[in-house]
């Protein structure tokens, strides 16, 4: 892995005036913490309990059941995409790294958006997008 | 007992024999090397007992220093590579321009705040000194910056050493230079978001030294200021800092 | 371990979607009367078998970002061996745990 060139310019590390914090580092680990309870949350609920439409339907009629779906949905997508993120940042920087964030971003909204739909889909018995 | 030691030289890896005696080092066998068996061989070193950061290269795969590493442990084939991430000059030399450009990017000195007058005394167990636990026994010798897996991606990462000692002076009362280090720290692209908390630093540091916990500790600082905004920390005076820590 | 979470991340990441599609195309067609009847095929074995490899995976992706959580606030990170064991241990007794609850539906 040794490189056989001997460096001659020290890289140039331009200062800027404000002390940066990366928030998208803190979301990380807020969506993490979040996970496990909604995560774990997720698993007792679709192994332990019975999963059946109509008893999904009922479930969902139930704010609390709603707010751990959707919470989920969100927090899994954004964890997910950003982690795929600061992977290709990693080795994609520059104006390519925004093109992968405006995609990640669109791919983002639209999952968030499918998810919902699925769960439109067990409360109204058809999906909000397509009708089946 | 004998030993294959196999070097990545410049012009390819070379393989050398040599019969060892108890608790030799691996600086030993390189100097042996040397003196006996092939005078072309290249590497760095200066103090022989670990307290100048010279002879800092892998050995069988690990970072450590050449004259802290004893055979024993290596078993009978030892294999000797310059340190990564840095240019090589030759054989196991490496040129540490990357590390030291990084290591005066966070400004690694002391700027006094101009209404300090008096020295001031901070005993050990004064609250003043924020637990800088050994990071201040840093010798500077690169190998955190070789361990550091970030490196292989962001070559533009500050690096352990050099955030180690950005935090040692952050978290010193005497400092005025606080913000602009605390900007530099918190770069995108090459600050202390770009740490996978891998702790290879932490494995290798012949110190023992935890960059990995300056790292976090900078992250919360960040974090903190930007909540809570930047707090003048104000002097302490002379008699305060005796009395707690006597 | 680095390698292992970034791997395990993008494995959840791709089941993510293939959950989604898994439940669109069943929904989304038909609507939610043949929800039934496919819960009913997804209860296999083999599927069962698949649900515990994926379970595996989360659980080491989620304890070691767990740990890693905790190194940022300061903790084991000079004993990140020790955690990593730790960590890799509660998830095989996690594991065992789900094997153990879901064994009457494999040899069923």
């Amino acid at each position: 892995m040794a490189t056989e060139h001997v460096s001659t310019e020290p890289p140039v590390h331009s200062e800027p005036l404000q002390p940066a914090v990366s928030w998208a580092w803190v979301l990380q680990r807020f969506t993490a913490i979040l996970l496990v309870v909604f995560l774990g949350g997720h698993l007792w609920v679709e192994h332990f309990m019975n999963t059946s439409v109509a008893v999904v339907t009922e479930r969902l009629r139930n704010g609390i059941f709603v707010v751990l779906d959707v919470g989920l949905l969100v927090t899994v997508v954004y964890h997910g995409l950003n982690g795929l993120h600061g992977i290709l940042k990693e080795t994609w920087d520059g104006a390519r790294a925004r093109w992968v964030l405006y995609f990640l971003l669109i791919l983002g909204m639209f999952t968030v958006f499918w998810g919902m739909d699925i769960l439109w889909a067990f409360l109204y018995h058809h999906p909000f997008l397509v009708i089946g | 007992m004998q030993v294959t030691v196999r070097v990545e030289r410049s012009t390819g890896t070379a393989s050398y024999s040599v019969d060892t005696k108890a608790q030799q080092t691996v600086l030993d066998v390189l100097f042996y090397i040397q003196n006996e068996l092939d005078e072309t061989l290249s590497f760095r070193c200066s103090c022989r007992v670990g307290m100048c950061g010279s002879c800092g290269m892998v050995i069988n795969g690990k970072e450590g220093l050449a004259c802290r590493t004893g055979l024993d442990r290596l078993g009978p084939v030892v294999t000797l590579q310059p340190m990564r991430h840095q240019g090589r000059i030759k054989d196991l030399v490496v040129d540490m321009g990357d590390f030291f450009s990084k290591y005066e990017a966070v400004r690694p000195y002391l700027t006094p705040r101009p209404e300090v007058q008096d020295p001031i005394v901070a005993s050990p167990r004064s609250k003043l000194r924020e637990a800088i636990d050994l990071g201040l026994e840093c010798i500077s010798c690169g190998l955190c910056l070789s361990a550091c897996d970030v490196m292989t991606a962001v070559p533009e990462f500050l690096g352990p050493a050099a955030l180690n000692r950005a935090y040692n002076l952050i978290a010193d009362v005497r400092d005025d230079a606080r913000d602009r280090r605390l900007a530099v720290v918190g770069q995108a692209r090459s600050g202390v978001w770009q740490c996978h908390t891998h702790m290879s630093c932490v494995e290798v540091c012949p110190k023992n030294i935890a960059p990995t916990r300056a790292i976090a500790q900078l992250k919360q600082k960040l974090i903190v200021r930007r909540f809570m905004g930047h707090r003048e920390r104000p002097i302490p005076k002379l008699q305060y800092i005796v009395k707690e820590g006597g | 371990m680095f390698i292992a979470h970034r791997i395990s991340g993008l494995l959840i990441l791709g089941y993510l979607y293939l959950h989604l599609i898994l439940l669109s195309a069943v929904l989304l067609p038909h609507g939610a009367k043949h929800f039934n009847a496919v819960a009913g095929v997804v209860k296999a074995p083999l599927f069962i078998g698949a649900d515990l490899v994926l379970f595996g995976i989360v659980l080491v992706h989620g304890l070691n970002g767990i740990r890693l959580i905790v190194a940022d606030f300061g903790g084991m990170i000079r004993s990140s061996r020790l955690g990593i064991w730790l960590t890799m241990t509660t998830a095989a007794l996690l594991l065992g745990l789900g094997v153990l609850v879901l064994l009457p539906d494999i040899v069923r």
